[in-house]
């Protein structure tokens, strides 16, 4: 029986290893890969602390940190999470763990084109981050393939920095929040691209260019291009939950401002989350929240005393 | 005019500045005189994810400088001794200037309150600690006092025994602030002791802390005490003095936030220690530092800028 299982393998699932075992938890973390998100990044510069970093070395040294103060780790795919009595069952490679609480870190998937030529430029040009890798294309030409607010959002973050920017739409126009829309386009070097679709990614080693349909004539063509962020949503897959928790509409675990979920005794960090905002800091930041908030749940129920702050003694004192 | 003016140079103020730096806001930071915050008075940080062997909290202040000026970050080392948020531009003012600002994040942290004698600031970080939660872990095994009779200090107390030996709560009264619930809990564990009309006259050692002179205020008499590491409980005080009447505080004097980093004025916002008196964690403030940055970014691509 561990005190808390966390579930994920990147950022936040092994942050939040750091402070649950750090504060005396017996910890095990079960992911299915060592990384997750930050596999698609091979130079984080954003990482408060560390001037340039992989993202696997990154995320291996916050495991290597975690295992150090006892937490055990474990490579397999949970298929199911079951609530039972004052326990939580966790199934993973058809055997089964048992906790008093969970941490839910299993992160996201950022949606693909699935255009061919995409998955081998992955990390080479084709960028599905625009706050980490925007500021890496300057005086470089970059299309912003998307939808919404989120690739107006992305079309703003490269323009200080890129040569030219294409907006690249199905319609005649890139549908978005009107205030976002009219910032955009009065940039002089953004420039919207009406009625494409994009065929075929090519380059060798690194995006050179893209093939492109005009939707109108029916034409083909190429457009050269350094960078193409892909601005498509996310996926959280959260199936394996089975609703135990509730979710939005993103299926992105709804949390509150302590990480707590709407079941009792289960937290949730990192990209997972129905937060906005995703950067491998952040995730760390609500991680070691979550972390600390399952510490005070858990000791509340035994009895102990958990966390307190300044503000709960002046609540009291009212 | 900045585009964006940081107040306050620990974990929340540089991450702000990195990401804001990263967008082109060409961010000025005014880092204050005695910048870095409370990790500036750390010495080992093992629980800052991405350092598996630990960091000297000072060190660490200094690469996330270096990071910041290694992307346009302006840093300044002058304390902010007044603001007004009332009109746009806002407007802030250091000991010999003034500047004027699009945006303002606010990440000036806050203060652990200490007892205020020679002997203590000689060995914090040195045996002396105002943070169980960062400091605990190295006290395994040895014998520990902690200083304060708030549901804090009881907290502290508690968290302690996972790796003291023995643990002395001294309280300067015969009253406790914390509540009841919690000093029952304290005095049921039979790592704890718990003294009352106990205050520590002097903090005693030579490189590092080895005891502590205990005065007993009733009867008047002195006594020295072996122990190997003491904790201030005494709370902690948010650095928000030049912000009252310009923005939202509570009663204690936090910062309220709105949304995540928004606060009662538009276009300014806030992260760090200075609005968290639960988790504050230096990594839990640089998230929440980046999260500021990114909604000011937002804010002054809304052509608020």
């Amino acid at each position: 029986m561990y005190d808390v299982i966390i579930i994920g393998g990147g950022v936040a699932a092994f942050t939040a290893g750091i402070f649950t075992s750090r504060r005396g938890l017996k910890t095990l973390i079960i992911g299915k890969d060592i990384a997750g998100q930050a596999n698609y990044t091979d130079a984080i510069e954003n990482y408060p602390g560390l001037q340039e970093v992989g993202g696997f070395e990154l995320v291996s040294s916050i495991r290597q940190q975690a295992e150090n103060f006892g937490a055990e780790f474990l490579i397999a795919e949970v298929s199911k999470v079951k609530a039972v009595a004052d326990e939580f069952i966790v199934t993973a490679f058809d055997k089964q763990y048992k906790a008093q609480s969970l941490i839910l870190a299993y992160g996201k998937t950022p949606k693909d084109l699935g255009v061919p030529g995409e998955a081998e430029l992955k990390g080479k040009g084709v960028t599905y981050c625009a706050t980490c890798d925007g500021p890496l294309f300057k005086n470089k030409v970059v299309a912003v393939a998307g939808i919404g607010d989120i690739a107006a959002e992305a079309g703003l973050i490269c323009a200080p920095f890129a040569k030219q920017v294409f907006i690249l739409s199905k319609t005649d126009r890139l549908i978005c929040h009107p205030a976002l829309n009219k910032a955009l386009f009065r940039k002089k070097n953004v420039k919207l691209l009406p009625f494409v679709q994009i065929q075929q990614l090519i380059g060798e080693g690194k995006l050179e260019k893209m093939q492109i349909l005009d939707l109108k004539s029916g034409h083909q063509m190429e457009l050269d291009v350094d960078g193409l962020l892909v601005e498509l949503g996310y996926v959280v897959d959260s199936n394996f939950l089975q609703n135990i928790v509730k979710l939005d509409e993103q299926e992105q675990i709804i949390v509150n401002a302590d990480q707590a979920t709407s079941y009792s005794g289960i937290f949730a960090c990192g990209d997972a989350i129905n937060s906005s905002y995703k950067q491998a800091v952040i995730s760390a930041g609500n991680a070691a929240t979550a972390a600390l908030a399952c510490y005070d749940w858990l000791m509340r129920r035994q009895g102990g005393i958990g966390l307190t702050s300044d503000w709960n003694q002046i609540k009291r004192l009212k | 005019m900045h585009k964006l003016i940081i107040i306050g140079s620990g974990p929340a103020g540089l991450t702000a500045a990195l990401y804001a730096a990263r967008a082109n806001l060409k961010p000025l930071v005014l880092a204050g005189l005695t910048y870095g915050g409370q990790l500036m008075i750390t010495t080992e940080v093992e629980n800052y994810p991405g350092f598996p062997e630990g960091i000297q909290g000072p060190e660490l202040m200094q690469k996330m400088i270096e990071q910041a000026e290694r992307f346009g970050a302006e840093i300044v080392y002058d304390d902010v001794s007044k603001v007004d948020f009332s009109q746009k531009p806002f407007k802030l003012w250091t000991s010999d200037k003034e500047y004027e600002a699009a945006s303002v994040i606010i990440a000036t942290g806050a203060s652990s309150m200490w007892l205020g004698l020679p002997s203590e600031e000689k060995f914090r970080g040195k045996g002396i600690s105002a943070c169980a939660t960062c400091d605990g872990f190295f006290f395994k095994e040895k014998d520990i006092i902690v200083v304060g009779g708030g549901d804090a200090a009881m907290e502290e107390a508690s968290y302690l025994t996972k790796f003291a030996k023995k643990v002395t709560i001294l309280n300067r009264s015969e009253n406790f602030r914390a509540s009841k619930i919690m000093l029952d809990r304290v005095k049921a564990n039979p790592k704890i002791s718990v003294e009352t009309n106990k205050v520590i006259e002097e903090f005693l050692g030579d490189q590092k802390l080895t005891g502590v002179k205990v005065k007993d205020v009733v009867t008047g008499t002195s006594e020295d005490r072996v122990i190997e590491g003491a904790f201030i409980a005494i709370g902690h005080k948010p650095n928000t003095d030049i912000f009252k009447g310009q923005i939202e505080l509570d009663v204690k004097g936090y910062i309220v936030p709105k949304d995540q980093t928004l606060t009662s004025v538009e276009g300014v916002f806030v992260a760090g220690d200075v609005r968290d008196h639960r988790y504050r964690q230096g990594v839990t403030a640089a998230g929440m530092g980046c999260m500021a940055a990114l909604d000011a970014e937002k804010y002054l691509g809304m052509d608020h800028g």
